[in-house]
């Protein structure tokens, strides 16, 4: 891999101050009181209040987040606009009423994403896909995206339920971000500049050195590159994406999910910690004549995602809803954009409360497959 | 012979007159089991018992009694009992639907427990010999201690080896080696800190709480599930926000729904996603409703829970002293 600059760790925090006019930065934070890993707005941790509170936060690269950075650029709530209905009060006898639509200003900086893994970097890209390309374009999706910048840190120690290089991706996959670094002991060795991030690489001149510390050290990252994608490869085989969806379509059998699925206890967690899953509601919520329009995160989990207002519920058993879900990731989604829709980062498996882990629900499947003859 | 050995024996005895049974089986993450469901005499094998089976599988008791026509065998720890026994005494289904195979316990390691000692920390590793505990993270492994690590329950088990209600019972050749505790020593303490601190300390967790209702679906006694509150939209009494203040209203209903049933099994703290110590406020409840009511959950499957019914006087409720 070739190095185009280096940032020594020290460098790292002033170097984030001195961006911080211009952009709004994100960062993984742990919480070491409360054992919780997550993205937050370098803001807001500066903002955390009592002595306590701050020292028991600190920046941590190396460990995965509980939720995947997609909440950076989908929130959990966002208000897409207030409403009010104006009644004509000289004339109460007159029921048509007028609507006036505030939208909420848009003054916020660019976002960048510092120490995301390249798994999450690959999760924004099915984001992309799904909220940027095809017929009806999400505004409030791109408006956050199109700025932002993608600092992405190599995975130098992959977790267990790891599996990226089996869903074609890769620790150190830097394609789809904008700055690509390497951890070392030292600092953080910049190893991609993508056009989109020429300018804030040139504002911060003084805080990068030309030169990595160590003359060796193209190939130190090498051996890292080698040894974690070794590693990965044990975690799961996976399979080729075309034989996958034509698996899958073969496999539709409810008798098949019934088993899979009996153990599942159909909640919302590995949806919501899930950097692919991109489902949401719209709602309006009114108080007398004025209102609100949100978009909410929303899971495919719930009976109620597919309950029509008829009252007939087309997914109303679990294992349709987890059949639906799966096919998501590793059919539907390939057959209209040829990419898995799960890149491996492992979060469901490690939350869900039953372990009904992914890797052992696709092998199942294969598995049947191969029993079940070819009429 | 082991624990395992005589559970498995058990599960062929009896595995004839079941339609399913629901039991405990290995897999390769560290520190977890899975559960699993066994159909016929050749599942029986995958069977195992040990200081990692923390899930409390009556999560499945009532749904499975619904669309189940046989019997159903689930291995239980003597605490999970409790579960079963709350539900038999709010009549949801009947008794002989549920063969209780009980599994004596000597400790059941919690997973989030050591996960917050880790401070957050992915656990990548472990191990269990003896009393040891062996952990690894990608920072480093830790040799720790079994009986420090266990669920907040064992500390005062009195039932580990001596299970209220079962149909088998599988005696553990080990005691349970925690230190016992006062059951409600840690909530003394935390309350000790003062009603501001405390506000300020739920504000905090709530705006954690994403609302993936994996709390509500691992807990054995809320069967209603899917005719939640939560998505009802007449009236629209929950939104769809996630937020601090929907975290709040969302899990204060559950306390609320579930005080005088919950049986303190831990399930939803384990589940939650966001490490929120969800059980701290079950607790308190159970606390009340034993001071109130003079009633503890999952005791007798012939008491009626208090918020069932109704006296005309109750002895320990004097409205101005509730707090």
């Amino acid at each position: 891999m070739k190095t185009t600059g280096f940032i020594k760790s020290k460098a790292l925090i002033p170097w984030i101050e001195s961006i911080r006019e211009k952009y709004r930065v994100f960062l993984p934070v742990q919480d070491t009181e409360e054992a919780r890993i997550d993205f937050m707005d370098y803001d807001d941790f500066l903002k955390l209040g009592s002595k306590e509170k701050k020292e028991r936060h600190i920046i941590n690269f190396s460990e995965k987040t509980q939720l995947s950075p997609k909440k950076v650029f989908l929130p959990l709530t966002e208000k897409l606009f207030d409403f009010e209905y104006i009644k004509d009060t000289k004339d109460p006898n007159n029921v048509s009423t007028d609507i006036t639509i505030t939208e909420p200003d848009k003054k916020d900086l660019p976002i960048l994403l510092f120490g995301a893994k390249p798994c999450d970097i690959d999760g924004l890209k099915c984001l992309d896909i799904f909220y940027g390309e095809g017929q009806k374009k999400d505004a409030y999706y791109l408006d956050k995206r199109k700025t932002s910048i993608l600092v992405s840190i190599g995975c130098n120690r992959p977790f267990p339920d790891c599996f990226c290089t089996s869903v074609d991706g890769h620790p150190f996959n830097f394609e789809n971000a904008d700055i690509g670094l390497v951890e070392t002991d030292e600092g953080f060795t910049i190893v991609k500049i993508g056009e989109k991030a020429k300018k804030v690489i040139d504002e911060s001149k003084r805080f990068i050195s030309s030169n990595p510390p160590d003359k060796d050290f193209e190939e130190v990252i090498d051996s890292f590159v080698q040894e974690s994608e070794q590693k990965l490869k044990e975690h799961w085989k996976g399979i080729e994406k075309s034989e996958i969806s034509k698996i899958m379509d073969r496999s539709m059998d409810t008798g098949l999910w019934d088993r899979i699925t009996a153990k599942c206890i159909s909640c919302g967690a590995c949806t919501y910690v899930c950097p692919t899953c991109f489902c949401f509601n719209i709602r309006d919520e009114q108080k007398g004549l004025k209102g609100e329009r949100y978009r909410c995160w929303d899971y495919c989990m719930n009976s109620h995602y597919t309950l029509e207002a008829s009252g007939h519920n087309p997914r109303n058993e679990k294992s349709k809803r987890y059949r639906n879900k799966a096919n998501c990731k590793y059919n539907y989604n390939i057959k209209r954009s040829n990419n898995y829709y799960c890149v491996g980062c492992g979060r469901c498996i490690e939350v869900c409360p039953v372990s009904l882990d992914i890797r052992e629900v696709i092998d199942f499947i294969i598995e049947t497959d191969k029993k079940t003859p070819i009429e | 012979m082991s624990v395992e050995n005589n559970l498995k024996e058990k599960a062929g005895e009896i595995m004839e007159d079941l339609e399913l049974l629901v039991g405990y089986s290995s897999t390769n993450l560290p520190l977890k089991v899975d559960p699993v469901f066994i159909k016929d005499k050749g599942g029986i094998d995958s069977l195992v018992f040990t200081k990692t089976c923390i899930n409390n599988l009556s999560t499945y008791a009532y749904s499975l009694a619904k669309s189940t026509e046989g019997k159903i065998g689930m291995v239980l720890k003597p605490c999970d009992t409790r579960s079963i026994i709350q539900l038999l005494s709010e009549e949801l289904f009947e008794r002989d639907k549920i063969k209780m195979i009980v599994v004596g316990c000597s400790g059941i390691i919690a997973y989030k427990k050591v996960q917050k000692y880790l401070k957050g920390l992915r656990i990548i590793s472990g191990k269990i010999e003896g009393d040891s505990l062996e952990v690894g993270t990608i920072e480093g492994k830790h040799s720790l201690k079994s009986k420090e690590f266990y669920a907040d329950k064992c500390y005062w088990c009195k039932i580990y080896n001596n299970p209220p209600l079962f149909d088998e019972f599988i005696e553990n050749e080990k005691e349970l080696d925690a230190v016992p505790r006062e059951k409600y020593e840690d909530l003394d303490q935390f309350e000790s800190m003062g009603l501001d601190k405390i506000y300020s300390y739920w504000e905090e967790q709530f705006g954690q709480c994403i609302r993936c209702y994996a709390c509500r679906n691992i807990c054995p006694l809320e069967i209603c599930r899917e005719r939640c509150i939560t998505h009802l939209e007449v009236p629209h009494w929950q939104s769809q926000r996630i937020n601090s203040d929907e975290g709040r209203f969302f899990q204060l209903i559950r306390v609320m729904h579930l005080a005088g049933r919950c049986t303190g099994c831990g399930e939803c703290e384990r589940a939650c996603p966001k490490n929120i110590p969800i059980s701290k406020l079950m607790k308190k409840s159970g606390q009340i409703i034993e001071r109130l009511f003079d009633y503890r959950t999952g005791e007798d499957p012939k008491k009626r829970p208090p918020l069932l019914t109704f006296k005309d006087v109750e002895e320990n409720i004097k409205e101005e002293k509730i707090v």
